[in-house]
């Protein structure tokens, strides 16, 4: 079905309305949505780079344990743990957006 | 509820994937923990923010430009001990100040040879006829002065004052005959500058000494055959026709 077609009427003559919702993200959603990801990636790079690096490698570039225990080449146990300090670190920096 | 349990659910928490379905006891316990459920929240929120970031990805030629560097990194370890020394930054500075005092050495070297003393002095010329100061310089001492006295400037260091009239400079010779004569004089340029010339023998006139008059006062200092020394100083001729005539014979 074309666009014209629903447009017009069967016999091609009456004009009709069509309203196509918008759904394009409101304008402050979006500034909200840049500002949070200045400040994540703001809170990221004061991390110390042992914490840092497993945090992006999990969460950002979504790679599994063992992945980024050989990538850093240390224990997939070393990870977990830098992992999770890295998290704990953040939600220091961010709590007022977590 | 035992803090053991609520470590070890956070812990399945904390590892799971961002919304991978925990287990039922998992579940069970966050239902029953408010502590544990608000940790869960925190952190499922905590990982979007995060997870909302893009991920850096490396430029096309980004392996290309990596082994390049590699390659020239191995290029610069293999250079010589000696050529990665002198390339050095420390060795660059190093003779960025040797050739500094060096250059100022020369330039107060240049500058001292430069300055002239304040009064003009005299220097037997190169293209005269090479001759010792002390006999040759010294005046003959036939010629009277003017009042049989000495003449004014006239300083006596070692001589007897009635000695003095004896003891004449070549100018007041040469003025007695005339002036001097002119291929003799030479070429005087401004005594500030350069103070030399201003004195030459006469080759064919024994004993003659013909002086240009410099801008600046002149002492001449005098010996005779006793060993006595004199000096004359002589004030600056002001009618200013030496320049002149100096610019012309050039």
């Amino acid at each position: 079905m074309s666009l014209t077609g629903l447009l017009t009427s069967g016999q091609g003559d009456e004009v009709r309305d069509f309203d196509a919702p918008d759904e394009r993200p409101l304008a402050d959603a979006n500034l909200v949505d840049t500002e949070q990801r200045r400040v994540v990636k703001k809170a990221i790079s004061t991390l110390p780079e042992k914490y840092r690096a497993p945090l992006v490698l999990r969460d950002v570039e979504g790679k599994s344990y063992d992945e980024i225990a050989a990538i850093l080449q240390t224990s997939e146990g070393t990870v977990k743990s830098r992992i999770n300090r890295a998290r704990n670190f953040l939600r220091d920096k961010m709590r007022h957006y977590v | 509820m035992s803090g053991k349990v609520c470590r070890e659910m956070r812990r399945e928490i904390d590892q799971s994937e961002l919304r991978q379905t925990l287990s039922a006891e998992a579940e069970a316990h966050l239902a029953e923990c408010a502590a544990c459920a608000a940790f869960h929240d925190e952190r499922f929120r905590l990982r979007e923010l995060v997870g909302a970031l893009e991920p850096v990805v490396a430029p096309a030629d980004f392996d290309v430009r990596l082994r390049a560097r590699i390659a020239r990194e191995r290029e610069t370890h293999q250079q010589p001990f000696i050529f990665r020394l002198v390339m050095s930054t420390p060795a660059i500075a190093l003779a960025a100040v040797l050739v500094l005092v060096v250059g100022t050495i020369v330039f107060m070297n240049q500058r001292n040879r430069t300055q002239t003393p304040a009064v003009a002095s005299t220097r037997e010329d190169k293209a005269t006829v090479p001759v010792s100061p002390v006999p040759e310089v010294a005046v003959k001492t036939d010629v009277s002065p003017v009042n049989g006295a000495p003449a004014n400037g006239i300083e006596e260091s070692s001589v007897n004052p009635s000695d003095a009239p004896r003891h004449l400079n070549a100018i007041a010779k040469s003025n007695a005959k005339g002036g001097p004569a002119t291929n003799a004089i030479p070429e005087v340029s401004d005594s500030t500058v350069r103070a030399a010339q201003s004195f030459q023998l006469a080759p064919d006139r024994a004993g003659e000494v013909s002086l240009s008059a410099p801008v600046k006062p002149m002492v001449v200092t005098m010996y005779d055959e006793r060993g006595g020394s004199r000096k004359i100083q002589l004030p600056p001729i002001s009618f200013g026709s030496q320049r002149l005539t100096a610019i012309a014979r050039r």
